[in-house]
Parts: structure tokens; C-alpha cells; sequence
């Protein structure tokens, strides 16, 4: 019943993506900038992967993000992390961009399905 | 042993319906996300270069779209992790319907001063409602429309719209996703438990068929 009491602080949607995405999520309505802490970032060619890899380890242990939505693209540069987060809070979903289509094969429960029926 | 079999089947075709449910819901997805994208390119096209970057993002945005978690009850504890639900609450939506609420109020209030003709209950009820005003427009939340300007081209508001669905589909998704993991999990329970009734049952068999062996041996 604790853990559930702590769900409740979690309502906010943090998102990595392109300038595109981010614009159009924001768009919608996610944004939120509390001081200098944002719940958002704009990955383009010239961001390090450092700074990527920073922003989610920033976002997952962030108690007030329920969601984390990352470009798939994005998701693919620091694959090992998205990995490693086991845990059911916050829940990240890789969601297509404007140049990266969604991919079915790279989908993580398409894969979960196929592993178990191959088994 | 049929009543392990019969549940198998069944956890079985939920979860093959649930995962076509989730790539019909991929698929809505995706068509959003490329109406969006269209909309948006056509916007840069009409606004100009530089127009709509995240250089006009408002730096004290406050989220009109959040998420709340809810968890499911009356699931087994085993499958604990993935018991729960989200919803979107538009904060949108909710600070319209105040204020909405609010205006209709104040014409019922103004309507019954107007009938009484009482200047000074009209005095206190206007300083009343100016009052309760105040408060109010502090929750009003800029919609995001207005950083790239007062006036922009109606395929910004379409896109807006696509990406609000495509929200919403993404959390159904998440929901699915969820649904699709519990459906697994308890899969492998049933799984493993008819493995082990069909190796008790294998074991149970063994001796019989020996002391048939030995039987016919001796014969």
C-alpha cells in the first residue's frame, strides 16, 4: 500500500526525441518546467550521447514521471540502459519519429511473444 | 488435468486477442503520429523557417496533460508488477469546466440581483465575485498554441489534435502492454503447473509398468 501511495506523485510524461516529437507532445500538452529541471529533450545530431544517457537516468529516478516516451531511434543509442530499467515506474515506451517509422521487429513485446512461443 | 488444459487454452487466446488488439492500437498510432507530422511540416512551411522550434517554447509551461496511476484489484500478488492502470486527465479540459462553472454561477448571481434591484446587495455580490475571480485565473493554463503566436495556421491546431489522440492511443497501449505482461506471466504459472502434473502422472505410471514387466517375465 505504500508503493501505491508513492504512484500517486507520479503524473507527469518526460520525452526524448527529436525537435519534431518533442514540439508535438508538448504541443499536447506534457510540458512542465519546474526551475531548471524540464521534463523534456530535444536530441538532434550534435547532442552527446552522455547527455542522453544523463536525461534518463535523470527521468527514471524522478518520482514525479509516470511515463517516459523516447524516439525509438533515440532508444537505439543507449539500448544498454533501456535494458537495464527493470523496474515498473516509470514506464518507458519507444514511440516512432518523422524519419524512423514504427519498426514491428524492434518492438520489445513482439520479441517477449516470439521468445515465448519459441521456447 | 483438463481443468489446467481448458485454462491454458484460455489464457492462451486472451493473450494472442490482446496482442492483435496491440498492434491494431500500433497501428492507430502510427497514423496519428504521421497526420502530426504532416500537419507540422506544412506549418513550418506557412510560418517560415525559425518559427516553430523549441526556441519558443514558454520556459514556465505547466503540464495540462498528466497521468494518473491506478492499480487494479483483486490480481494475484505474484503478478504485483504489472497490476496497473493509467488515464490521462486533461487539466485543459478540467480548468474549461471551472470556469464554465464559475461564469454560469455569476449570471445566476447577477439575474437574481437584477430582479431584487438591491444596489447594495449588487455591491457585495460583484465584490464577492470579483474575489473568487482572482484565484481562478492564476489556474489557467496557456495552451501551448500560443508560443509560436496569437494567430497560427490552422494546420498547427491539427496537428495539436493528432497529437493529443496519439497520446491517448500511447497510454491505451501502455495499458495493453501491461494487460499483455499479466496475461504472460500467469501463462507460465499455468505452464509450469501442468509440467509438473504430467511428471507426477509419468512417475505414477513408472511402477505400474514395471511390475507388468516383471510379471510377464516370470510367465
Amino acid at each position: 500500500m505504500t508503493q501505491f501511495a508513492s504512484y500517486k506523485d507520479r503524473n507527469f510524461i518526460a520525452v526524448i526525441g527529436d525537435e519534431d516529437s518533442v514540439t508535438g507532445l508538448l504541443l499536447a500538452g506534457i510540458g512542465h518546467v519546474n526551475g531548471p529541471k524540464k521534463n523534456f529533450l530535444v536530441v538532434d545530431q550534435k547532442t552527446p550521447i552522455s547527455k542522453i544517457e544523463d536525461t534518463f537516468i535523470e527521468f527514471t529516478k524522478n518520482k514525479e514521471i509516470a511515463i517516459i516516451l523516447i524516439n525509438q531511434h533515440v532508444a537505439n543509442d543507449i539500448r544498454q540502459l533501456l535494458d537495464d530499467h527493470d523496474q515498473a515506474f516509470p514506464t518507458v515506451l519507444e514511440i516512432p519519429s518523422k524519419d524512423h517509422p514504427y519498426d514491428p521487429e524492434k518492438d520489445s513485446v513482439l520479441k517477449r511473444v516470439q521468445r515465448l512461443f519459441g521456447e | 488435468m483438463e481443468e489446467i488444459c481448458t485454462k491454458l487454452d484460455e489464457a492462451l487466446l486472451e493473450y494472442l486477442s490482446l496482442i492483435s488488439k496491440y498492434q491494431e492500437n500500433w497501428q492507430q498510432i502510427s497514423k496519428e503520429l504521421e497526420g502530426a507530422f504532416m500537419q507540422l511540416a506544412h506549418t513550418k512551411y506557412t510560418m517560415g523557417p525559425g518559427r516553430l522550434t523549441q526556441d519558443q517554447y514558454d520556459g514556465r509551461m505547466q503540464a495540462a496533460t498528466r497521468i494518473l496511476i491506478s492499480q487494479n484489484l483483486g490480481v494475484e500478488e505474484e503478478e504485483k508488477h504489472y497490476n496497473h492502470q493509467f488515464s490521462l486527465i486533461n487539466g485543459h479540459l478540467e480548468n474549461d469546466e471551472n470556469i464554465n462553472e464559475s461564469e454560469s454561477s455569476q449570471s445566476i448571481d447577477n439575474s437574481s440581483i437584477l430582479r431584487r434591484r438591491n444596489v447594495k446587495e449588487l455591491e457585495t455580490k460583484t465584490d464577492n465575485t470579483n474575489k473568487t475571480k482572482k484565484p481562478q485565473k492564476k489556474q489557467i493554463i496557456r495552451d501551448p498554441l500560443h508560443w509560436f503566436g496569437l494567430l497560427v495556421p490552422p494546420s498547427l491546431r491539427d496537428s495539436q489534435k493528432h497529437f493529443k489522440q496519439g497520446l491517448v492511443n500511447m497510454v491505451n497501449l501502455l495499458n495493453i502492454r501491461n494487460e499483455i505482461l499479466e496475461k504472460e506471466a500467469q501463462y507460465r504459472i499455468l505452464k509450469q503447473e501442468k509440467e509438473k502434473f504430467m511428471q507426477e502422472l509419468s512417475k505414477s505410471k513408472e511402477p505400474v509398468n514395471e511390475e507388468k514387466n516383471t510379471q510377464e517375465n516370470v510367465s
